[in-house]
């Protein structure tokens, strides 16, 4: 009983601050994927291609809503602490941002040849850690934030909330601590509800396997996943790469990246 | 340099190290805690630096995560970053193998090299009585 109201609390507690600043980007991207989650990555070029029809323009509209997760995941992004037995939540800013060299993909490129690049490691940004969308947000903060901040912000809060708790209500999945665009979350609890449902005797080596695969595919390498019902961690993750949820009220997941380096 | 030197050198020399032996450590306090490691690829320094730094940290807290966090904090400390931690009764984790095996198959010789190179002789699965630790370098 202490145990599972234990539980209940550390579902609780964290589960509104995370949520909320994550939900905000991504609209667009976030409708497609809930329905067709095998070609998110397509989709989600596509889809943003269809919104703004002159290529230039597209990155923007990524780099808008990206800009806005960066900067809400810039305070979790050194160290992120999992609790499962406590309340209470430590994080710890000492380390410094994680330097990935070689996993960054041109954004302007389409989204076959992006997911090439990415997996084949080729250098682009050596200085700061993030999704290759995110490139050109740094580049280009200070012209995109400008424009339409404030109303597609409003706009797409509501839309993207309620597609985020239609897909968890439906997989039955909360989240717990999250630093990680909508249309990745969806695609993980998608992908872990399928490898559940698809296994004949369920263990959780499997499914960490499953996770891992889909996203180390899909996002590049590194990505690591650790399943079960009882444990704690301490991890270093990647910006807006890192997601700790449960499924069925008694199986934690947790999903995180980290950065690739060359030993010289 | 000269550590990372060493690093790759002892790198090149292990193909696959990655061993199941089941060795029974000798205990280490008064109250003897029994210590069993799983799956080790590490130096047999840096093991019972790990368990020895497990120890002192369930004897000093009783939450998992604090645990997992002083393990982790202390070899980060003393070996550079980027380590991970995970401490429990019930947890599966697929993270050390995979990226090797994929990185040989997908990835620039560079890459692959480089990458093995950090994972290899950085990774360490065992159990203190009833709970398990899991100590991995990656990034």
């Amino acid at each position: 009983m202490a145990h599972h109201s234990s539980q209940r609390r550390n579902l609780a507690a964290p589960e509104s601050n995370p949520t909320t600043p994550n939900s905000n980007p991504d609209l667009i991207q976030t409708y497609k994927p809930s329905f067709l989650v095998k070609h998110l990555t397509n989709l989600n070029l596509s889809q943003t291609h269809k919104t703004r029809p002159p290529h230039k323009h597209s990155p923007l509209i990524d780099t808008h809503l990206q800009a806005k997760a960066m900067a809400t995941s810039a305070i979790q992004e050194k160290e992120s602490t999992v609790p499962v037995k406590r309340t209470h939540k430590e994080k710890p800013q000492r380390h410094c941002l994680e330097l990935e060299r070689r996993k960054l993909g041109d954004p302007n490129d389409k989204g076959m040849v992006e997911d090439a690049k990415v997996v084949k490691g080729k250098p682009r940004n050596p200085h700061l850690e993030k999704h290759d969308v995110v490139v050109a947000a740094a580049e280009r903060m200070s012209v995109s934030l400008a424009p339409g901040g404030g109303g597609g912000r409003r706009r797409s809060f509501c839309g993207t909330q309620a597609d985020l708790r239609d897909v968890f209500a439906i997989n039955g999945a909360k989240m717990v601590s999250v630093d990680m665009p909508p249309f990745m979350q969806i695609h993980a609890v998608d992908c872990a509800r399928k490898a559940i449902d698809s296994m004949e005797k369920f263990t959780s080596k499997t499914l960490a396997l499953s996770l891992k695969k889909e996203f180390d595919g899909v996002y590049g390498p590194a990505w690591h996943c650790i399943v079960g019902t009882s444990f704690g961690s301490f991890v270093t993750h990647s910006v807006g790469g890192f997601l700790y949820f449960s499924m069925d009220k008694k199986l934690y997941i947790l999903l995180f990246k980290t950065a690739v380096h060359k030993a010289a | 340099m000269s550590e990372e030197a060493k690093k790759n050198f002892v790198g090149a020399l292990t193909a696959r190290p990655t061993s199941d032996d089941q060795k029974q450590a000798p205990a280490l306090n008064v109250p003897p805690k029994k210590v069993i490691i799983k799956s080790a690829d590490m130096i047999p320094d840096m093991q019972k630096e790990a368990v020895d730094i497990a120890v002192a940290a369930f004897e000093r807290y009783n939450v998992e995560k604090d645990v997992a966090e002083q393990i982790k904090k202390e070899f980060d400390k003393r070996h550079g970053p980027t380590w991970h931690c995970i401490v429990g009764r019930n947890f599966a984790q697929y993270s050390q193998l995979a990226p090797a095996q994929y990185y040989k198959v997908g990835c620039d010789v560079d890459i692959q090299g480089s990458y093995v190179t950090h994972e290899t002789n950085h990774f360490v699965y065992f159990y203190l009585d009833q709970k398990a630790v899991l100590l991995f370098k990656s990034g």
